[in-house]
């Protein structure tokens, strides 16, 4: 039997929408709170109308926030700053610091999973990793987004970006422990040789998934389903 | 005219009867003449034991210019920055304790002296510095990230020294741990905050009045040689000794440590111009203040004790009054960026939930 599956998230649940678009699945609600304006922590109304939405679920996957790695690494910070193993080029910052720093900024996402989670008792919890840093100048000067001001800036070279992401990925498996949820790691096949999204994957914008990444995830979440909770 | 005894005449602070400090402690000052003043505008260089850490805040805490040459990132709050141990001196050195650990800390910045030891383990997947073991919570992640910061905090060492108006050093301890193969000085013993403890590469020094000195002088020296200008600052910590490995009581080893860095700190503010003891050692211990200052541990200075060692410190070393209302920090560009940033960051995701529906 196909597992009912909520997928609650922000801006990166878009990846999972996309992939529904080309591939719809049974028995899968992707829910973006962002889009639609749900504030399930404060909001009883809003936690009751998404189990109306979604009825009973055996799996709750969470893709909340995800682009703090962004915030600082995107574009060059005018103090520009490394990290091991990122070649030198600024001021070196400790791992752990910039751990804590992390960790620190997602704090308040806890709260917001703890609740989600405690609207389906009994599912399976999967907390899923935000997608490694996407784009490169040429893309990002192509799909600028917002940042068509910043981008004089210079895109960050990929190897401080992919450093910074791969430690907020280890604030999001902290959280999966917190959860009691399995913590599920951007799919290996998404990334290119340096540790980024690989080309294939980038949505028309400078930090999310297309389609394509969104069904790998799909992938990765049903592999994990196949294993024992 | 002559005078009947040569004690007449001279001032009250040399007698003891006529110290008002004895009916009103909070009038103790021990201070006499100072060498030299010190502006808000003056870039101050602290380093030594855990009280310079006092004077540092102290400094910043009343307006003036404590030099940090090793700041945090500005992407970090000041409690991150504090666990991490920057701004707690002018590099991230942590505690120097002895003269010995000064001097080869000022020769290894410049390459002068390279030890062989490079890091100590710590737990199973953990390394740190063995000249700085507690300078971060965990230690580092490899010897490789060591490796980066400690080029880092070298550089930083190096501006503060060349580029500081004034440095101060406050005196800790004369007992360290010295390596066998090099004579490196390492501040703990190997085994408390990482490493292995090993008889046959470490052995236990007790320094004299004479090599306190020496290596005292060779340090301020060095100081000087490339800082010709620098005003140079002697203080003594009044914190005891938290273990001695001396067999014997540890007050008593804490009253022949203190002396011998007492007699060793006169002596370098004697002989070298432009160069003075300030008596914060005196204000926290002596008779005066009758241990008031001392917490229930009879070890760590309380608040009050840190106040009257600036209070005084201020009113023989500044001109300038201290400013004690808070100041707001002024917004850094950085600070801007990366709030800017994060709305942008924000605007897109917006554009892309409003963009997939």
């Amino acid at each position: 039997m196909t597992p009912r599956l909520v997928a609650i998230g922000a801006s990166h649940v878009g990846a999972l929408d996309r992939a529904l678009s080309v591939r719809p699945r049974a028995g899968t609600t992707v829910i973006n709170l962002r889009r639609e304006k749900l504030d399930l922590l404060r909001d009883p109304a809003a936690r009751a109308s998404v189990i109306d939405r979604t009825g009973p679920v055996d799996v709750v996957c969470l893709a909340l926030a995800g682009n703090f790695h962004n915030v600082l690494t995107l574009l060059n910070d005018p103090q520009p700053f490394f990290i091991h193993p990122a070649a030198p080029r600024g001021q070196f910052i400790p791992q752990d610091m910039m751990l804590a720093h992390l960790a620190a900024r997602h704090d308040f996402l806890l709260k917001l999973a703890r609740c989600i989670v405690g609207m389906f008792p009994g599912a399976r919890r999967l907390v899923l990793d935000p997608p490694p840093p996407a784009g490169d100048a040429a893309h990002i000067q192509r799909f600028p987004g917002p940042f068509a001001d910043q981008i004089a800036l210079g895109v960050s070279p990929d190897d401080i970006r992919v450093a910074v992401h791969s430690l907020q990925s280890q604030v999001y498996a902290a959280h999966a422990v917190a959860l009691q949820a399995r913590f599920l790691p951007s799919p290996a096949a998404a990334r290119d040789a340096t540790g980024k999204l690989a080309a294939g994957f980038w949505n028309s914008d400078p930090t999310h998934g297309n389609a394509a990444y969104g069904q790998l995830v799909f992938d990765a979440i049903d592999a994990c389903l196949k294993e024992p909770a | 005219m002559m005078r009947s005894n040569p004690y007449v005449g001279l001032p009250d602070r040399q007698f003891w009867k006529n110290d008002p400090g004895i009916p009103d402690p909070s009038a103790f000052d021990p201070v006499s003449e100072v060498p030299f003043r010190i502006a808000r505008t003056d870039k101050v260089v602290t380093a030594g034991s855990c009280f310079a850490q006092h004077l540092a805040r102290g400094l910043v805490d009343s307006g003036f210019h404590h030099f940090v040459t090793e700041a945090a990132h500005p992407m970090f709050s000041q409690a991150l920055a504090a666990q991490f141990n920057y701004g707690a001196f002018s590099a991230r050195y942590g505690n120097v304790y002895t003269t010995r650990q000064f001097l080869q800390l000022l020769q290894r910045a410049y390459g002068d002296f390279v030890p062989c030891e490079t890091h100590w383990t710590k737990g199973a997947s953990r390394v740190v510095d063995p000249f700085r073991p507690q300078i971060q919570p965990q230690g580092f992640v490899s010897a490789d990230e060591l490796a980066a910061d400690r080029i880092q905090h070298f550089a930083a060492i190096r501006r503060a020294v060349e580029q500081c108006d004034v440095m101060v050093f406050t005196l800790g301890l004369t007992e360290a741990w010295e390596d066998t193969r090099d004579g490196a000085i390492y501040p703990l013993a190997p085994g408390v905050a990482g490493g292995v403890y090993d008889p046959a590469l470490v052995r236990f020094r007790n320094f004299d009045v004479a090599e306190t000195h020496a290596d005292l002088i060779a340090a301020l020296t060095f100081v000087r040689r490339v800082n010709p200008d620098v005003r140079l600052l002697l203080t003594v910590s009044p914190v005891p000794l938290n273990a001695t490995y001396e067999d014997r009581h540890v007050f008593v080893a804490t009253t022949l440590s203190k002396a011998v860095l007492r007699v060793a700190a006169d002596m370098a503010a004697k002989s070298l111009p432009m160069c003075a003891y300030f008596p914060s050692y005196e204000i926290i211990t002596s008779p005066q203040v009758r241990g008031r200052y001392f917490a229930a541990d009879c070890r760590a200075v309380l608040p009050e004790g840190v106040a009257h060692v600036m209070r005084t410190f201020f009113g023989h070393f500044t001109d300038e009054a201290p400013i004690t209302e808070a100041r707001p920090a002024a917004p850094s560009p950085q600070a801007d960026h990366r709030a800017k940033m994060e709305h942008l960051i924000e605007v897109l995701c917006d554009e892309e939930a409003i963009s997939n529906r």
